[in-house]
């Protein structure tokens, strides 16, 4: 993709852009801004505080290859991670680089016994839990490119094998490629029971519950 | 008592910084007396976490906090939805060059696609600050706004050619989200 059909791009959007730098705003010295910085000063309790997940303050800074490695597998003693390339710690940022690290997860081979109720106390303690996109999906394996871990891993990547004879529907998931979803893991078995599937509000919601930014 | 004057001084500078952009990126995404409600909310936030603002990039970590509390603010899938429509309706004329076909094409990428794009083209932020505000890594959103540029430009080149109903099977993305 080139340089200027990129700038041509961003032009273009640049144009439907609805608070573009023509449209005024209010100034950072106005009433009404010294009036809402004065209202936050005064907050004191921290039960008033939006529940906000926080952006962390170091993102992309992730631990040494080796180190979430070595985390990683200590939590998911059966995952099987793949690293390609040099494994250089630091992202090259080009698509499909060499630095992309990934975790390998299955399906159950059985069916699950019975379903519990689903219960974020439980959610809490799944040893891998992630958002991402599914990039790729056919019978035998599942690709996803993570935009969040939760718990368990640092990887960009996550492949979810099917055994044989087994189907993601099987666990009441059916992973659509560009789709997201909210995945939990132990022992590198994908969990099932409502512990995974398609990123809904409410499943987004239960896992902001169970795994805090903070 | 210094320790509350200087951190009352650090806030205002913080406030001086992002006040204006994080009303853009507001307004940007929700109507104005909905962007006036969550720009306390953001305030209220950073004052909070004073100590958590990275200094090096606060703009973009405001950014991220500004995304969150939006994010309650829309909580419901349906209000976003229909708040979306309304804003592309009541932009007056901004896509007469695309004849709405930009529009489209956007909205009919995933949203954390879209965002990506948005804070890349509107925000004007580098992959690495779009991570810090979209609590993704940087190598995820690289690999997010190679993909998302490259499904725009191939919804805007194949529009040209098949109107705007080639642009419905971009939808591949949108039906995970309720």
């Amino acid at each position: 993709m080139s340089e200027s059909a990129d700038d041509e791009l961003r032009t273009r959007l640049g144009r439907i852009d609805p608070a573009g730098p023509d449209v005024p705003v209010d100034p950072a010295t106005s009433p009404r801004a010294a009036e809402l910085m004065e209202r936050a000063m005064q907050q004191t309790s921290t039960d008033e505080e939006p529940d906000v997940d926080l952006p962390r303050s170091r993102p992309g800074r992730r631990p040494a290859w080796w180190a979430a490695g070595i985390a990683a597998v200590a939590a998911v003693a059966a995952a099987v991670f793949v690293f390609g390339g040099s494994g250089s710690p630091v992202p090259n940022g080009s698509p499909g680089g060499d630095d992309t690290t990934t975790l390998a997860l299955s399906l159950p081979a059985t069916p699950e016994a019975r379903c519990r109720a689903f219960d974020v106390a439980v959610l809490r303690t799944m040893q891998v839990a992630f958002e991402g996109t599914v990039t790729a999906t056919d019978g035998e394996q599942t690709t996803l490119t993570v935009d969040r871990w939760f718990t368990g891993g640092d990887a960009d990547r996550v492949t979810i094998d099917v055994p044989d004879g087994r189907t993601s529907e099987s666990l009441g998931i059916e992973f659509r490629s560009g789709a997201r979803y909210l995945v939990t893991a132990t022992d590198g078995t994908v969990n099932g029971c409502g512990y995974s599937g398609p990123a809904t509000a409410e499943l987004e919601s239960a896992f902001a519950d169970a795994f805090p930014r903070r | 008592m210094a320790q509350d004057v200087e951190r009352r001084r650090r806030f205002e500078r913080l406030v001086s910084e992002v006040y204006a952009p994080v009303q853009r990126y507001l307004l940007r995404r929700t109507d104005p007396t909905g962007a006036d409600d969550v720009l306390g909310d953001v305030l209220l936030v950073l004052w909070r976490r004073l100590d958590d603002v990275p200094p090096e990039r606060p703009l973009p970590w405001a950014y991220g906090v500004a995304r969150g509390c939006l994010a309650n603010h829309l909580r419901g899938a349906a209000r976003q939805e229909r708040l979306v429509h309304r804003l592309a309706r009541e932009r007056p004329g901004a896509d007469a060059a695309d004849d709405g076909r930009l529009q489209r094409a956007l909205e009919a990428l995933p949203e954390a696609d879209q965002e990506v794009l948005r804070l890349w083209a509107w925000e004007q932020l580098p992959p690495r600050e779009i991570a810090l505000a979209m609590g993704l890594t940087a190598n995820a959103v690289s690999l997010r706004l190679h993909r998302a540029k490259r499904r725009l430009k191939k919804a805007l080149t194949s529009g040209k050619e098949t109107g705007p109903a080639g642009h419905m099977g971009m939808r591949d993305g949108g039906g995970a989200r309720q």
